[in-house]
């Protein structure tokens, strides 16, 4: 049964001067999963697209081989190369919204694959687009086949893609991060959905991820790649019961869990302040619809509906909840950047909600946010020490040029970068120094509560780790209190007193992190727990 | 006496602005980033060099001043009421030698014949010797050909002496700034491997160095664009004529700014009714066709100073206030194009994080637009800017044309054209008013255009992400 389907032999690519990908190796079987694991840059993606040699133009295959059934693709003229993209090597991408045409009905898309791989052109084309949509779990295809892109969620749009990507029949499905866009719960189908797909056809799966969970679920093989090589090739079993390179223990050991933070937590201190920081009531934010010439409300959307919670000082609350079910408006409901419609926010016994613009002003220092992609929150055209400052001078903290000076420079300190680096640009460091350099500006006004809106969910998992302890070390030092929003039950175990799970704008499940991740109670919590792949070290 | 008119003071504003730029420019490495892509570009630098030449003689024709008397009166010394530029100075050979009526480029003989009386007392119709084109020759049906080419080679030679010493310094100020041998400086510009495409300016130098010489010398003999109706030189026509192109360039900008960037970004940035009323501005003023209104808006003027002609003391003053009028006028009607640009750009940047964070920190509203948003939308005002440029000198050319343009007094390419609808038909053809208004106006706007090309390719995010 193992026949090889694929083999890949020193293959070589390079950017002008700079390699990408550094001569790696590796073989896929018929009818297997390969996991290409790694993080950002590390050339996974680059070597995906030099087997089907849609490389930017940048880019140049210096050597190496792609042998696919006893061909060398990379020898192929382009004539040939383009029956074998979309026909024996089919392709997904991470994002489904920018992969399909927004004006053309999907099923016409599905159809053009067809017509151009298989020859099947008019009804019988339609006959067959159906029953793509079908066998990838589309309802009614008949009637969808009709519709545009717009229509369809994006859960939905990634099915339309893998339709599309079987067409040809391919013997060989390129998966490039196919779920990484997608929430947990609609993660979960796509990739059931795929295993399903690859035993009813015997199809051999190239599949790119970085996270170690969705590589648990899908691999019959692993391959670690860091800096341009697979540095580590292992059946599934036995690379995750025991990783052998370093960089895969790193990986592993990256992984935010409760078992890391128990043991964090016994040197940590424990006679805190615990009076009440910050008090909810009932707060809305409802956004309206507005519609016709004199823009008359027809409606709302609530994006945040009623919901209550305390804070306590010194402690880590989490919202976790899917993309749409409104934390992050929350988050910012309670910032003030977005002004709640109904509802209360008490802090320290003040309503800010209640507040003016110019009071409101004065109490910023309070409250600061750190927010998830570390690329768009600094102004590109503003030294790091100018960003940190900035805060300081609106606030009116620190009276002289020269305090404030001394105070970025102990902030940069204290977040683990270098005094030196306040005279840089933000594009000059890398995504997880740039979330440091976040979260010194956000200290720089000393507050008491800060919001973190998915800090490192756009992070590598070995820089995820380095921020979270840097943020619990921040907590314990300043008894910060933090109000975290993500949705990666991980960080939460690790990080979280409290968790409040978010569905639709309310909070459908609060309660200390045990109980709510191992005792869930709604049903929601229960089905968004099952969604989670698992990596069982164990078997 | 030193004059300084209103168009005058506000070009020399502008060049005080456009220094400061460059200065605040250069201590910013950012912002000095996409400029370098500039200064590597070959066909940016070849068109600055052009464009510079132009500017130049634009400057020049910006400073006036009352020529003395020549003889005055009680040994005090008096000026005259005219008014003149440090250029007329300079081509005063061209303003003074005029003939009587049209004659063709290089023409020794008038272009229509004349009743001429002989000595004898008969007359002759035949066409005239001119007062000074090509007056210095005995027989210029032999004589012409060899005397042109001789002043060419003449010309040529000392420019090439002019364009060697010039290479020279050029060479010694690179070597000494890097301090590299002198050799290994000129291996490396001809080989292209200076940062700057050296070797394609001093090129581009040099052959304009050329061409500038030999008309120089050439004028100092012959008309070499013709004369136009009245006699004048259109050489003289067309470079006086360069100076109004630019300003009606660059001072509709300084004009259209304020407007477009105040209105774009506050109507991007606080959106609701500010956003309504900027909105309903600019759609009510975009749907009244331009023309109409610089037509209705030139007459009023020109109503005005009819029946106020005391406060316009000369003939410069007059033209000078209209042509500031036409500056202000197309500002005010092309203000609505980049204002919707930096409003839907403003309305993108107000959601990004960097923006929520210096709200959250309870930075106020103007020091985050001009701190934030400004420096951000930056690009779009620099390429809107230099691509409108030339639009606008050819706009000055169509509005001149049909008349609501600049005082027909006033040397410009659209008075040239304008007036070239008579000669185009008249028998035989006088083609080299407007051969000579094209080319000097074909020559601004492709270097202007070839210019912009290079500056939209290095500051447009959107060009510079597809090249990474």
């Amino acid at each position: 049964m193992t026949e090889v389907l694929l083999e890949i032999s020193d293959l070589k690519v390079s950017f002008g001067s700079t390699p990408a990908v550094d001569g790696i190796d590796l073989v896929i079987n018929r009818g297997e999963t390969f996991v290409l694991l790694g993080e950002s840059g590390c050339g996974k993606s680059i070597s995906a697209m030099s087997i089907m040699r849609l490389l930017p133009n940048s880019a140049k295959i210096e050597s190496g081989k792609v042998v696919l059934d006893g061909e060398d693709l990379l020898q192929l003229p382009e004539s040939e190369m383009r029956q074998i993209r979309g026909g024996k090597v089919g392709m997904i991408f991470q994002e489904p919204q920018t992969s399909l045409n927004p004006v053309m009905t999907i099923g016409d898309q599905i159809a053009e694959s067809l017509s151009w791989h298989k020859k099947i052109k008019g009804k019988t084309a339609r006959g067959r687009v159906i029953e793509l949509l079908d066998s990838v779990g589309i309802t009614e295809p008949d009637r969808r086949y009709d519709e545009y892109p717009h229509q369809f969620s994006g859960g939905m749009k990634q099915r339309v893609m893998i339709a599309m990507a079987l067409a040809g029949e391919p013997e060989l499905l390129i998966a490039d991060e196919p779920s990484t866009a997608l929430d947990v719960t609609i993660q979960a189908q796509v990739l059931d959905l795929l295993l399903k797909l690859q035993k009813e056809r015997n199809m051999a799966i190239l599949f790119i991820t970085h996270d170690l969970g969705v590589a648990a679920k899908m691999a019959n093989h692993v391959g670690v790649m860091y800096a341009g090589k697979i540095v580590e090739t292992a059946p599934r079993n036995q690379f995750f019961k025991k990783p052998k390179h370093p960089y895969s223990q790193k990986l592993f050991d990256a992984l935010p869990s409760k078992i890391k933070r128990e043991q964090e937590e016994l040197n940590q201190k424990t006679d805190q302040d615990k009076s009440v920081l910050l008090e909810v009531k009932n707060l809305d934010v409802h956004f309206p619809i507005k519609t016709g010439f004199f823009k008359k409300v027809t409606g709302y959307v609530k994006a945040v509906n009623n919901i209550s919670m305390t804070l306590e000082r010194g402690q880590t609350i989490a919202m976790v909840g899917e993309s749409g079910s409104g934390k992050t408006t929350f988050g910012k409901g309670v910032l003030q950047l977005i002004r709640p419609t109904n509802g209360s926010v008490l802090f320290e016994g003040t309503d800010l909600a209640s507040l003016s613009p110019a009071e409101l002003r004065k109490r910023r220092t309070d409250i600061q946010i750190i927010f998830q992609d570390p690329y768009s929150s600094m102004n590109p055209r503003m030294i790091v020490g100018d960003i940190i400052e900035e805060g300081m001078i609106a606030q009116k903290i620190g009276k002289t040029k020269k305090e404030r000076l001394k105070r970025v420079e102990e902030l940069l300190e204290q977040v683990g970068l270098e005094k030196e680096h306040r005279l840089r640009y933000p594009h000059e460091f890398s995504g997880g120094q740039r979330q440091r350099i976040c979260i010194a500006r956000a200290l720089a006004v000393d507050p008491k509560l800060i919001i973190c809106d998915e800090p490192t969910s756009a992070l590598d998992v070995s820089v995820q780790s380095q921020i979270l302890t840097l943020l619990k070390d921040l907590q314990n030092r300043l008894g910060l209190t933090y109000l975290f929003i993500t949705h990666n039950l991980g960080v939460v175990e690790y990080i979280a007193h409290k968790v409040a799970v978010m569905y639709q704008g309310e909070i459908v499940e609060y309660g200390d992190v045990e109980q709510v991740l191992y005792h869930p109670q709604h049903a929601y919590t229960q089905k968004l727990l099952a969604a989670i792949p698992v990596i069982e070290t164990g078997t | 006496m030193p004059v300084i008119l209103w168009t005058d003071g506000l070009i020399f504003l502008l060049l005080f602005m456009v220094i400061m730029f460059v200065f605040h420019v250069r201590r910013h490495e950012h912002l000095r980033r996409p400029w370098r892509t500039v200064l590597r570009s070959r066909v940016a630098m070849a068109s600055a060099v052009i464009l510079s030449i132009y500017l130049l003689i634009g400057l020049l024709d910006s400073l006036h001043f009352h020529p003395k008397l020549e003889n005055p009166k009680d040994g005090v010394t008096q000026y005259s009421s005219q008014i003149k530029s440090v250029f007329d100075v300079v081509v005063s050979h061209l303003q003074e030698n005029d003939e009587k009526t049209y004659s063709a480029p290089f023409a020794a003989y008038q272009y229509s014949k004349e009743t001429i009386e002989k000595e004898d007392g008969s007359t002759v119709r035949e066409y005239p010797r001119l007062e000074f084109g090509g007056a210095h020759l005995a027989d210029p049906e032999i004589e012409k050909k060899s005397d042109i080419i001789h002043i060419i080679l003449k010309s040529s030679f000392k420019s090439l002496l002019v364009f060697f010493l010039l290479c020279l310094f050029v060479l010694w100020r690179i070597a000494k700034n890097k301090g590299w041998l002198i050799r290994d400086t000129l291996s490396s510009i001809i080989r292209g491997q200076t940062e700057a495409p050296w070797f394609v300016i001093l090129f581009t130098l040099g052959f304009s160095l050329w061409f500038l010489l030999t008309a120089w010398d050439l004028s100092h003999f012959y008309h070499i664009f013709g004369t136009d109706k009245v006699g004048q030189d259109v050489f003289y026509q067309a470079m006086k004529s360069i100076r109004t192109g630019l300003i009606i360039g660059t001072l509709t900008t300084l004009v259209m700014l304020p407007f477009a960037v105040l209105m774009g970004i506050s109507a991007g940035y606080f959106r609701g009714w500010v956003d309504d009323i900027i909105q309903y501005i600019y759609t009510t003023l975009n749907s009244i066709p331009g023309v109409l209104l610089i037509a209705a808006s030139i007459l009023m003027l020109q109503v005005y100073m009819s029946n106020n002609a005391e406060e316009f003391t000369s003939l410069a003053a007059r033209s000078d206030m209209r042509l500031l009028f036409l500056c202000i006028i197309l500002g005010v009607t092309s203000w609505t194009g980049l204002c919707r640009l930096l409003r839907g750009e403003t309305m993108k940047l107000r959601e990004v994080d960097y923006i929520q964070a210096a709200q959250a920190f309870g930075v106020g509203n103007m020091t985050i637009i001009m701190r934030h948003i400004l420096p951000n939308v930056m690009h779009i005002i620099l390429i809107s800017v230099v691509l409108d440029f030339s639009g606008l000198v050819l706009a000055e050319a169509v509005l001149s044309y049909i008349n609501i343009g600049v005082d027909p007094s006033m040397n410009s390419w659209g008075n040239m054209i304008n007036s070239a609808r008579m000669e185009m038909a008249r028998e035989p053809i006088v083609w080299w008013s407007l051969v000579a208004a094209f080319v000097f106006m074909f020559v601004l706007v492709l270097a202007a255009n070839l210019f912009s090309d290079a500056i939209r390719d290095a500051f447009d995010p959107r060009l510079r992400e597809r090249e990474e």
